[in-house]
């Protein structure tokens, strides 16, 4: 039981900042943008709180754990937003090939996350190459004060920071929103057929703006979760990894559904730590940290193939809008 | 709404500012290792270099690294190069430090480069996978001395000019065994945990030789002062994983009941699992105590400096590199980081500064065949693959002791690749 409990608890743990991604990449494809710079926008979003955490807990005499959580949180969501709002400018403003853009955001989003990164670790002069936050960590890892004592089912639900419910009540807000909310109907209609939505009335760009950077700042958390929470504050280049484009994929997995997708991220979760629960021979290792992806090339085939209307990606996915194209 | 959006933009344009501005005059950071109150000083110091040789100002050295300063094994050897520059006198011109070249067909490119265009004399490459391009380059320029670290094949490769090095690494590892089975004693003497539950939890990258003599000879030392520690070892399949270490240790730690972490990979996983669960941690490459002010305890590492210096002096003088060179506590090439003052068991330093005059003088044998088994048998004879062709054809045990990392006779690289009694492999089965 506590096996699994335990298991259970690190799959959270692994899968948040993939619901994160999730989320805010389902917000953005709900307007007909195409994020692939979701893994830059994360690693920015986690090297912006970082870099807002590094001065405060430099400058600060003592850590307070209100600011602790505040000047990190502002800064990962203004560091991810101003990523958005670029790649916003490039594909809605200017019409550049989406693909193309989410590409380069990426590996700007990681070449930019290492440059900061790399120089503040070049200012402490540090032995090894990392920085440590862990003042600023222990603010995201409070836990509510009675997780301790619930035994293994309990730590399994209560255990974590603040920022884990965060996700899944985000994830929860933004199905209630795309579903139940006449902006969220605006906003599929915009990603579904954008020249309709304008005729209707609806402001296409406004709509894809506020979604993309929304989206952006809410995949921006799930970068400063990883740190913070996940890695205690620890900060190291290329540490964050390529766990941006698993959240990708799990949009696909999900189909596009804010609540499946927090599933998907846990499941996602699990198979990433699978590894360590099960007895395979080393060399047998990628194949088990493989199954993710071929889960999501499964979803895509079926998908495909069923053609059932309410699975497919937002229609006008990846295409630039432009009024007076004929 | 315009405003709003105007008023929000200046908000985020002044924490910018704020935050850039104000890293520039950080110097009092908790994780400056100067500031720290709870690690006491380095035990085993990287030494100040001296030297009586007069560097040419025509003289260049080239290093070609796998990644760059921000990667933990190329950043040990990029710093000991820079001390050696300093301390030799030498000009920022006369070093020259390629980073991110792959083990690949670039890394030959990057060598001829360095020896044709910028007239380097003497080479060196830090990665494993770098050597067979170096041996490439350096069969065509016979006048340039090509130099690799880890490397396993420049005594059978009969080329003049490429030479391999490495370090005996595994003392250092041996001593900061001795801080961990110190620890163990320490909880098992508090009732913490009782003998049999002395079980240490070790991430390994991969089941190569050189992880499996470093992790043997930590438990070596470990066992040495607690005779009842047992190590269980999670592989993680890569040198630098972040999340996969960091969980591999949480599995030591909640399913496998370990109750002290060492590890042998690149990343800060293990020390920060450790922090988290507040687990004591051996730590590897240099001191991660500002990780881990709760849980770190000691940490070893190679220091590259005396080599550079070796092999620099040598060209310079005129004198033959050695074919294959193998660096130890001696000769300054393993450091040990300082002890946490705040984790470490009563004694810990004391006994620590003994181990490191023990191998000052050649008593301590790390690899003693009286003091392990395996099978349940202890071993007289151990063939080892000492030519890289993963088949053992070369005898090193002798004198009652395997003979890991002997240059001149074997070769520098480690050979040690025996699963000894009382060491677990939890995920890994070599294929059986």
């Amino acid at each position: 039981m506590e096996l699994i409990c335990g298991f259970i608890q690190r799959a959270i743990l692994q899968g948040t900042p993939l619901l994160y991604g999730a989320t805010g990449e389902i917000l953005t494809e709900k307007s007909g943008n195409l994020n692939l710079g979701i893994p830059g926008i994360m690693y920015i979003g986690a090297i912006s709180g970082v870099v807002g955490g590094f001065v405060y807990q430099t400058n600060a005499a003592t850590v307070v754990t209100l600011w602790a959580i505040l000047i990190p949180l502002i800064c990962c969501l203004a560091g991810s937003l101003l990523t958005s709002l670029i790649y916003c400018f490039l594909t809605i403003t200017l019409r550049a090939n989406q693909n193309v853009t989410g590409l380069a955001i990426t590996t700007f989003g990681v070449g930019v996350g290492n440059f900061f990164g790399g120089s503040l670790i070049k200012i402490i002069k540090s032995d090894v190459p990392y920085l440590s936050l862990t003042k600023i960590a222990k603010a995201y890892k409070i836990t509510l004060p009675f997780a301790e004592d619930m035994g293994p089912i309990g730590k399994a639900i209560f255990s974590y920071g603040f920022m884990v419910y965060l996700a899944i009540i985000i994830a929860v807000a933004v199905s209630v929103f795309l579903k139940r909310t006449r902006a969220g109907l605006h906003l599929r209609s915009v990603g579904e057929n954008p020249a309709t939505a304008d005729a209707a009335g609806i402001n296409v760009t406004r709509h894809k703006y506020f979604a993309t950077s929304i989206g952006g700042m809410i995949a921006g958390l799930g970068g400063l979760f990883y740190i913070m929470d996940y890695s205690n504050g620890i900060w190291s280049n290329n540490g964050f990894g390529d766990r941006g484009w698993l959240a990708i994929a799990i949009v696909i997995f999900a189909t596009w559904k804010p609540l499946v997708a927090i599933v998907g991220s846990y499941l996602f979760g699990a198979l990433y730590i699978l590894f360590n629960y099960i007895n395979v021979p080393i060399q047998f290792l990628p194949l088990i940290q493989m199954l993710p992806y071929i889960v999501t090339i499964v979803v895509l085939v079926a998908v495909s193939m069923r053609k059932k209307r309410e699975n497919q990606p937002p229609a006008s996915l990846g295409l630039s809008y432009f009024r007076e194209e004929r | 709404m315009k405003k709003i959006l105007a008023l929000f933009l200046a908000v985020v344009m002044m924490l910018t500012l704020v935050a850039c501005g104000a890293q520039k005059d950080d110097n009092n950071d908790a994780s400056n290792p100067e500031t720290q109150t709870g690690e006491s000083d380095e035990l085993l110091p990287r030494a100040e270099i001296k030297s009586e040789v007069e560097i040419p100002a025509d003289f260049k050295i080239g290093m070609i690294c796998l990644h760059d300063e921000n990667s933990t094994y190329d950043n040990n050897f990029i710093r000991a190069l820079k001390s050696v520059q300093q301390g030799l006198g030498m000009s920022d011109d006369q070093v020259i430090i390629v980073t991110g070249i792959g083990e690949d067909a670039t890394c030959y490119d990057t060598a001829v480069d360095l020896a044709k265009n910028k007239g380097c004399k003497v080479i060196f490459a830090d990665s494993f996978g770098h050597e067979s391009f170096m041996k490439q380059a350096a069969k065509e320029f016979p006048d340039v001395q090509f130099c690799h670290a880890t490397g396993t094949s420049s005594k059978i490769a009969g080329i003049e000019n490429f030479h391999n090095a490495f370090a005996s690494i595994y003392e250092g590892r041996y001593i900061a065994g001795i801080a961990a089975g110190m620890k163990l004693n320490e909880m098992i003497k508090e009732g913490k945990i009782t003998a049999d539950e002395a079980i240490i939890g070790y991430v390994g990258a991969f089941t190569y030789a050189e992880v499996i003599s470093g992790m043997t000879s930590f438990y070596l030392g470990a066992r040495s002062v607690c005779e009842s520690a047992t190590m269980k070892v999670r592989y993680t399949g890569s040198w630098y994983d972040q999340a996969k270490e960091q969980e591999a240790a949480t599995a030591l730690i909640e399913n496998d009941k370990c109750v002290l972490i060492s590890q042998h990979a690149d990343s800060l996983g293990a020390p920060t699992a450790c922090e988290l669960k507040n687990v004591p941690n051996v730590s590897y490459n240099g001191s991660t105590f500002s990780a881990g002010e709760n849980t770190f305890i000691i940490s070893s590492a190679i220091n590259w400096a005396p080599y550079f210096q070796y092999i620099i002096e040598s060209v310079v003088k005129g004198e033959k590199i050695d074919t294959d060179w193998c660096g130890d506590i001696a000769t300054n090439s393993v450091v040990l980081s300082g002890v946490n003052r705040n984790v470490m068991a009563e004694g810990t330093i004391e006994k620590l500064n003994e181990a490191i005059d023990g191998f000052k003088k050649g008593e301590i044998k790390v690899f003693d065949t009286s003091k392990f088994t395996v099978d349940g048998k202890n071993l007289t004879e151990y063939l080892a693959d000492v030519d890289g062709d993963f088949t053992g054809e070369t005898n090193v045990i002798h004198d009652g002791y395997f003979d890991e990392s002997n240059a001149e006779k074997f070769r520098s690289a480690p050979y040690f690749d025996i699963i000894i009694d009382g060491v677990t492999n939890l995920n890994t089965n070599f294929g059986e």
